[in-house]
């Protein structure tokens, strides 16, 4: 039992050893660091057009509306990008391999990118929709549409889907080996999603962006008079039988997806 | 089953096969990349979970999938061989589960019934003026989704919705659902065709009408008295009818003009009538059914509610004095939609009709027969070019409470009036005379168009029927089967009551001035001759006057 103890916690300070020397890595690295910023600033964009484009005239009017939804469906690729240069661009230079000479086991090298590269891409997603939320009050103002939290709440019920997308992209990353790849294949995902029609529920939970966005809809219906303008009334609450769903099927997603990954890489040749 | 099902079942036992035969190719050729095409059957299915969702009764085959998967793991020939077999069986036991099981590709009516109810009962803003009973609705109709849902029957969904919908005597509560739906609900709910549609004259007789020519031998043809439907009076007969059910007329004159007509569908393989024949005598036939009562019920009540054949928004000279505006919609074009701008509709709409004028027409009928509504702007627009000069009324908004997210209600739970809208005349006929065609289909906007244009002297609304009397703002609410519209903006009359819609007795608030009776003239005028009855009479009243 000590034994088994004492192994698991020596796994875990290696795995700790390539997280910590692929954040040094990463610190040199302009693409992600220019992806986290461009995260950032595309959200922004994009709450600040939508507010502009419905003529909503506070944030929480243009949260309500389908501003976190709108942010939530672009956000995506670049979640692709940070984890395909985390876990792919090793092997492009081969780093990987002077890893595994060097004495690192595969799990270890395996899971201190997946690790690094699932935390950084929510990390990133999350603080991106917060940032832009928050600079979309500073210039509109926050309103009384809804109340800001529970849009904080929706935004970090994202953490969901997004882990999902995160470990997706971890599997393509090892099974390709190509950073870019990554971003071609959501890329691919994305166009072929756009052709489909999804109606059911199990559908909008199995994409990501989807049950992304669908986390962040707040159920509404309108009201108007004669000659005045609609007046939007929102539901605050949100699904708990949805977020519960999600939850599981994120889970079970997530699980199978890093099991594939890392099977694939443990007994990969590396060419 | 459903086609990407059998696509599913069919591609994945082809995968079994090949992967069968391909693991022998990947002893021989070793790679570690071959060991992904066994993830193949796992993109597939999520590929296709994607379009039409997961479904237990498939779970055997989704249980096959993830052993194919298990070749990807253990790179054993013989293993990814068995695995194979067994994955092949599970896909293939899938089918009959399928086929036999009457849970497969189950919607759960019951549940979005239930769903529905819930936000309506919050929304619905004639609660207390219906006096609706929202528990006894639920306990009422509850059944029937349940046997939609265990008989897997998005018809009989369908009809539940529309009986339901029906007891709001709401012309703005419907349920809509997919086209192949709706139309196969219509068809059931209209019944048998016994070769005849049976509609109450204005002096109370039931007769024969849109008669079958099979029906000449009995002695029964057009007009024909019926006296009794199948041993039941016609009263008995139509509260018997599918259709009937899902027909709630706000207004209960509008059921009592339409009163026999659902009758005529009611029956088993055949139905006994009772007849005045033309010696006089009472007689009694036995009918058979020859087909669906749907197609003959709506071909007679397309003639019945015929209007003028001419464009939306159009106008046509009827005589040198006289024009027409057809109004089969309250909606100008999609530019003045989007931007709720009628200022060019309102220039055009006064160019026309000052042409006219010049032209010598002093008079003017608004066919609005079969309006189906639209929006308010349009109702002004209209209203302000015909109305007398000055400023005129047309409803008054209710008082909302930004903060509270509700409407505003008094004591007894009544709306409170906060500002009235009014419109300028313009009084472009110079005081001509303006006759409103009308029928119970005429609803929304084109009960506005009614009620606001009724206050004005020289405004005469005629019709057989009065316009529908469902004034209230629409919204709906969504689920995966069909959508529920309901009446959720209130909008208020001068003295602080609902606008136009019915309470409790069923008389809503925009009459007509002129009922015209449906008696053997107009039959003959209509059915026989081929002629626009109600026109011809709108045209007779305006030379009276």
């Amino acid at each position: 039992m000590l034994y088994s103890a004492k192994k698991i916690w020596i796994e875990v300070t290696a795995v700790k050893n390539v997280i910590l020397s692929q954040l040094y890595g990463l610190r040199k690295n302009r693409t992600v660091f220019l992806c986290c910023i461009g995260a950032v600033a595309i959200c922004t964009a994009m709450l600040l057009m939508v507010t502009e484009w419905t003529g909503t005239r506070t944030a929480s009017e243009s949260v309500a509306s389908g501003g976190l939804g709108m942010m939530t469906l672009i956000i995506g690729p670049l979640t692709a990008i940070i984890t395909g240069i985390i876990c792919a661009e090793d092997f492009t230079d081969k780093t990987i391999n002077h890893e595994l000479t060097s004495g690192k086991i595969r799990m270890q090298s395996f899971f201190g990118r997946a690790v690094l590269a699932v935390t950084i891409s929510v990390i990133t997603t999350l603080t991106a929709l917060l940032v832009s939320l928050f600079i979309a009050i500073k210039v509109y103002g926050w309103g009384d549409t809804v109340t800001l939290s529970s849009a904080i709440i929706r935004i970090f019920l994202t953490f969901i889907p997004f882990f999902k997308l995160s470990c997706f992209g971890v599997m393509v990353a090892f099974i390709l080996k190509q950073p870019y790849g990554v971003v071609l294949v959501f890329i691919g995902i994305k166009m072929m999603l756009g052709i489909m029609s999804m109606k059911s529920t199990s559908s909008i939970l199995m994409i990501s962006e989807v049950n992304a966005g669908k986390l962040c809809m707040y159920e509404n219906y309108i009201t108007y008079g004669l000659n005045t303008d609609a007046r939007f009334i929102y539901d605050q609450s949100c699904d708990p039988e949805l977020i519960l769903k999600s939850a599981v099927i994120a889970l079970v997603m997530s699980a199978v997806y890093i099991i594939i990954g890392y099977h694939f890489y443990k007994n990969d040749d590396l060419n | 089953m459903e086609y990407l099902d059998i696509v599913l079942v069919m591609i994945e036992l082809a995968l079994c096969l090949f992967l069968w035969k391909f693991s022998d190719y990947c002893e021989r050729v070793r790679s570690s990349k071959w060991k992904l095409v066994w993830l193949t059957p796992l993109v597939l299915w999520f590929i296709i979970s994607v379009i039409v969702g997961v479904d237990k009764c498939l779970i055997s085959a989704y249980v096959g999938i993830i052993i194919l998967a298990l070749g990807f793991f253990r790179e054993k020939l013989d293993f990814r061989r068995i695995i194979s077999v067994i994955a092949a069986v599970c896909i293939v036991l899938a089918v009959p589960v399928c086929l036999l099981s009457k849970a497969y590709r189950r919607v759960d009516y019951t549940a979005e019934f239930e769903e529905i109810f819930e936000k309506a009962e919050k929304r619905y803003v004639l609660t207390k003026h219906k006096n609706i009973d929202w528990k006894a609705l639920h306990d009422k109709y509850l059944p029937e989704f349940r046997k939609a849902t265990k008989d897997r029957d998005e018809v009989e969904n369908y009809i539940a919705w529309g009986k339901l919908c029906a007891e709001f005597r709401d012309g703005h509560v419907n349920y809509i659902s997919e086209e192949k739906v709706s139309d196969e609900a219509c068809r059931r709910a209209w019944g048998n065709d016994y070769g005849l549609v049976v509609m109450a004259l204005a002096d109370g007789r039931y007769v024969a009408l849109n008669v079958d020519d099979s029906l000449k031998n009995q002695g029964i043809h057009q007009l024909t008295e019926i006296t009794s439907w199948d041993g039941m009076t016609f009263d008995e007969a139509d509260s018997k009818s599918v259709m009937r059910q899902m027909k709630g007329y706000a207004d209960i004159d509008n059921e009592k003009f339409y009163s026999g007509l659902f009758a005529a569908g009611v029956g088993g393989d055949s139905v006994k009538v009772t007849f005045i024949a033309d010696d006089g005598s009472e007689k009694t036939a036995e009918l058979p059914k020859i087909g669906d009562y749907q197609d003959r019920a709506e071909a007679y009540l397309k003639e019945l509610n015929q209007s003028t054949p001419i464009a939306n928004m159009t106008f046509t000279k009827l005589d040198d004095e006289t024009a027409c505006l057809k109004m089969c919609g309250m909606e100008y074009d999609s530019e003045s939609s989007s931007s709720e701008n009628y200022t060019m509709m309102k220039r055009h709409l006064k160019n026309d009709l000052l042409d006219l004028r010049n032209e010598g027409v002093k008079n003017l009928v608004l066919d609005i027969r079969g309006n189906c509504g639209g929006e308010g702007g349009v109702v002004t627009t209209i209203a302000s070019l015909l109305a007398p000069e000055g400023k005129q009324f047309y409803a008054n908004n209710p008082q909302w409470d930004d903060k509270n997210k509700c409407y505003v209600l008094d004591e007894d739970g009544n709306y409170i009036v906060d500002d009235a809208v009014e419109f300028e005349g313009m009084d472009l006929l110079n005081g001509g005379k303006i006759i409103i065609l009308v029928n119970s289909a005429s609803v929304s906007a084109a009960d506005h168009l009614t009620k606001v244009m009724s206050q004005f002297d020289n405004v005469t609304v005629m019709g057989f029927t009065e316009p529908n009397g469902s004034a209230q703002g629409v919204s709906s609410i969504n689920s995966e089967s069909g959508t529920l519209l309901l009446s959720s903006s209130a909008v208020l009359d001068k003295d602080g009551s609902v606008f136009i819609d019915s309470d409790e007795s069923r008389q809503s608030g925009d009459d007509i001035d002129i009922r015209i009776p449906f008696d053997e003239e107009a039959v003959h005028e209509i059915f026989d001759e081929d002629n626009d009855y109600i026109m011809d009479k709108a045209l007779e009243q305006m030379k009276d006057k």
